[in-house]
């Protein structure tokens, strides 16, 4: 089991270092953090995670003995949508995770971290050659701006279709009026009850 | 020739002033292939056995450490990205042909400024007396002539508080797998050896010594017996492997 654990760790510190590798400006920002040791200590599952900034890289560790900068603990979870939050401050605060420690360099991480922009032209060059790494990567990026034309034109389209083709859809002039006269009958109707009900008590009154 | 004066070297009984030089010659043997052997037998868990060393060394930036036996530099090399500009790593080996293989392969991953390399011979460490704030020896006490002297030596060189990580082939925990550990050590082992390097007997040897070695328990008597205190050690692939670690109070 702990072989297990130490290769998963090992296999995200490979990919975090990697990532890193082809960010410098985010590189350079943690060495301000350098010899800092960060725990993370997720629960369900039960997981500890250590990081150590060194000079070059980070390293994540399963245990540690020295002392860390600051601590974070809580729910695996709240740790998944604190990383997909937009506002990670308010995000931490509102998620429940316990932070012990230095909260300032937490926060260098965490802004570190969030911002890594990754040069994945000189990632793919590396291991084609800067030709073919800048042919691919002009590819990925016509690839990628026709999808997201693609995907911008579908949404248009499938709104247009539901709104005015389908007819599933009214206007809100069209639903406000529907509502007024809707609301016209029921007034209507009730007066009408009321009128009745006048009326079968004036024959009571005569009967009697 | 009494008892007394002999030792194992794998299954044989030689005398205790040879064994350094059998060992000696079974590492010029095996130097440039030894990382790729290491790979090869170990499918590459051997990393993952160190890894777990580094965790437990407590190392920082600013201290000294001391890799005895260090080979090809593995722990030393994640060791000076850990300790920086401010601390040291000593690169010690008995063999000149793994050091010099272990100092290449540092500078080549760039390690030039806070290393050192001191050919010496574990049992009788040239340091001066609480020096170090950390010891790790990996795979090496095994080959050790006096492993008792070895551990005293450690022990004298390393700081109060300090630590010692014997990271060491151990006797496994299951019977099913020692069984298995046994057949594969005695037979896939010398032949990968024979493919690899063109040398059988010194991977036969490697399965040999690895048996002759004390066990988790017995390792960590002779540990306190040096004067570390507390000693603790943790199996890994299932007690293939045992780290050892003891402080030095």
């Amino acid at each position: 089991m702990r072989t297990l654990k130490l290769a998963g760790i090992a296999a995200i510190e490979t990919l975090v270092n990697q990532a890193l590798k082809y960010d410098p400006v985010s590189k350079k920002r943690l060495e301000n953090l350098q010899g800092q040791v960060f725990g993370f200590h997720f629960q369900q599952p039960d997981l500890d995670v250590y990081l150590m900034i060194e000079t070059q890289q980070l390293r994540l560790m399963g245990q540690w003995d020295g002392d860390t900068q600051a601590e974070v603990s809580g729910l695996m979870k709240d740790f998944i949508q604190l990383a997909s939050a937009e506002d990670k401050t308010q995000a931490l605060m509102e998620f429940g995770l316990q932070v012990q420690g230095s909260t300032q360099s937490l926060s260098v991480l965490q802004s570190v971290m969030s911002s890594l922009n990754i040069d994945w032209e000189a990632a793919i060059a590396d291991v084609t050659g800067d030709v073919p790494g800048h042919l691919i990567a002009d590819g990925i990026r016509f690839l990628a701006s026709s999808a997201q034309s693609i995907i911008g034109n579908l949404d248009r389209s499938s709104r247009n279709f539901i709104k005015e083709e389908s007819g599933l859809f009214a206007h809100p002039v069209q639903a406000e009026e529907f509502s007024k006269k809707v609301a016209d009958v029921r007034f209507q109707s009730d007066r009408l009850q009321a009128r009745i009900n006048k009326l079968k008590q004036q024959m009571e009154a005569i009967q009697q | 020739m009494s008892e007394q004066e002999t030792i194992d070297f794998g299954y044989q009984q030689v005398p205790k002033s040879e064994k350094k030089n059998k060992v000696a010659e079974v590492f010029h043997s095996v130097a440039n292939k030894y990382d790729v052997m290491n790979d090869l037998m170990s499918f590459g868990i051997h990393r993952l056995w160190k890894r777990f060393t580094i965790e437990l060394s407590a190392a920082r930036p600013g201290h000294k450490i001391l890799d005895i036996a260090g080979g090809t530099g593995d722990l030393a090399s994640a060791f000076a990205n850990i300790v920086g500009d401010q601390g040291n790593v000593v690169l010690a080996d008995i063999n000149g042909s793994m050091l010099e293989v272990g100092r290449e392969r540092m500078v080549d991953r760039g390690h030039t400024s806070n290393v050192d390399y001191i050919q010496a011979n574990a049992e009788e460490l040239p340091f001066p007396d609480n020096y170090f704030n950390c010891i790790t020896i990996a795979f090496g006490l095994r080959n050790v002539t006096d492993k008792q002297k070895a551990l005293e030596s450690m022990f004298r060189v390393l700081k109060p508080g300090g630590r010692l990580l014997v990271l060491e082939f151990s006797k496994p925990t299951s019977q099913l797998l020692s069984k298995v550990y046994d057949e594969y050590s005695f037979k896939a082992l010398p032949l990968m050896g024979k493919l690899v390097t063109d040398d059988a007997d010194s991977y036969k040897y490697l399965a040999e010594s690895i048996r002759m070695h004390p066990d988790q328990e017995t390792l960590k008597a002779m540990m306190q017996k040096a004067g570390f205190d507390p000693v603790t050690y943790h199996n890994m692939t299932g007690g293939i492997v045992a780290l050892h670690r003891g402080i030095k109070l």
